[in-house]
């Protein structure tokens, strides 16, 4: 088995789950990747990863159901989860934004856009301290 | 023989394909159709244009509600109308992850022709690929796809939810990236011979040859035009496979822009958005950067450009777009 840790990587935009995939891979992380919430769930337990990174805005199951799943579960909840939550001065009429996201479990919340570095560095924090 | 993998399938809602072909040598006749159309708030989930020859081709697709605008738009604009061509209900299928390869996309258009899919337009992203289609062949093409690959049903995304609307003073992006020491292939042939074509490029993917962007547009007398963008390393290989595939009896041709570079970005729905295309053009127009290739599909914008001139094309395009790495500094 590899000694590298392994990063879930969640969002319906497959062209931001490629680019902090090839990220995380550059700095010696196992990535698995999942565009919806229920995939999502199939590859936490298929996987267990060490840290979740998790869009909100996604089909079938959202970011804050899969978040509250995961806290709640006694299997998971010791999973870091980092929420990218959405562009929060811009978009206002939906429940989406960077200021909902404070109401969850989440261990951090990343307002979108992202910045690639800074996401790299906390994921370096968190597995780090794992 | 296993079968090639890919991680989704993502279907649009109905749009409109929106050609324009020569545009009787109006190069700008691009940038100047997505001023238009950001200037009514309309959305382009799709773009590709070719401006490397004498003749520049340009492949629009916006939503079904907005085709009354857009065609208002086109009618009202001296010299868009006669090299203009709409093409109704068309549709994008998406499918991702690409990994570049010339393989994969080799055998999608192969297994396409074959099926009788037509491909109006084609653009890559990051990690996707996007085709425009019949809105009525959207499902035929996804048959296709699952009879050749390995995907389960529930990895097929079909008709997205509401989509994102807003604007910002200054766009946010993830960042901007570029690759140099590039080369373009463009290949016009007939849609017919796609399945061949298809097969021709899947054979190069044997030779571990991987692309940076691929594009394509549909035109006059029902050619396809198809872009490569490629590390200038292949070049040689690439040019003597072409040598070998085209069939200048069937009206065939193909050239190679060597060398050339790539600047690309991408931003939170940018798919979504009004805007985004008209923002990078504005940046550049009478700059002294001169645009080959675009691009716009999935969230990500590229352009490709001659050499030299990339790192100032992503200096101009940060006075528009926000680039998180600077604005963090």
């Amino acid at each position: 088995m590899s000694d590298k840790q392994l990063i879930l990587m969640v969002d319906d935009d497959p062209d931001l789950v490629e680019a902090v995939s090839m990220k995380l891979e550059s700095e010696n992380f196992r990535v698995a990747k999942a565009y919806d919430g229920i995939q999502a769930w199939e590859q936490i337990k298929a996987e267990k990863p060490t840290l979740i990174i998790l869009d909100v805005m996604m089909p079938k199951k959202d970011g804050y159901e899969v978040c509250d799943e995961i806290k709640k579960d006694p299997e998971y909840k010791d999973i870091t989860v980092v929420l990218l939550t959405a562009v929060g001065a811009a978009v206002t009429s939906t429940k989406y934004t960077h200021r909902g996201g404070r109401t969850t479990m989440a261990d951090e919340y990343i307002p979108k856009p992202i910045d690639l570095d800074k996401l790299m560095g906390i994921v370096k924090d968190y597995a780090h301290w794992s | 023989m296993e079968r090639m993998k890919i991680e989704g399938i993502k279907l649009s809602n109905e749009l409109v394909a929106i050609i324009f072909d020569d545009a009787q040598n109006k190069k700008d006749c691009g940038s100047q159709f997505c001023r238009l159309l950001a200037g009514s708030r309309v959305n382009l989930p799709f773009l590709s244009v070719t401006n490397t020859g004498e003749d520049p081709r340009a492949c629009f697709c916006v939503a079904l509600e907005d085709q009354d605008m857009a065609k208002g738009i086109i009618a009202a604009e001296p010299g868009l109308e006669s090299d203009c061509e709409l093409i109704s209900s068309v549709g994008l299928i998406t499918v991702f992850h690409h990994q570049f390869s010339l393989g994969m996309l080799g055998l999608l258009l192969n297994i396409l022709g074959k099926g009788q899919v037509p491909i109006y337009g084609l653009a890559s992203s990051l990690s996707t690929l996007n085709f425009i289609t019949d809105y009525a062949h959207l499902n035929r093409a996804v048959q296709v796809i699952q009879d050749y690959f390995s995907i389960s049903f529930d990895q097929i995304y079909a008709r997205p939810d509401t989509p994102a609307v807003y604007r910002e003073p200054k766009i946010k992006t993830y960042g901007f990236s570029d690759v140099l020491d590039l080369s373009v292939l463009e290949l016009e042939f007939q849609l017919r011979r796609l399945p061949e074509w298809g097969l021709a490029i899947y054979d190069l993917g044997n030779s571990g040859i991987k692309f940076e962007l691929v594009l394509a547009q549909y035109g006059k007398e029902k050619y396809l035009r198809l872009s490569l963008v490629f590390k200038q390393q292949w070049k040689e290989i690439l040019n003597n496979h072409m040598r070998q595939a085209i069939r200048k009896d069937c009206g065939e041709m193909f050239h190679i822009t060597s060398p050339a570079e790539l600047v690309y970005f991408f931003g939170p729905h940018f798919g979504e958005r009004y805007g985004i295309a008209n923002s990078t053009f504005s940046a550049l127009t009478g700059k002294d950067i001169p645009i080959l290739l675009t691009g716009c599909s999935g969230s990500v914008v590229y352009l490709v450009l001659p050499e030299g001139k990339a790192q100032g094309a992503r200096t101009l395009l940060s006075e528009t777009f926000e680039n998180p790495s600077r604005a963090n500094k």
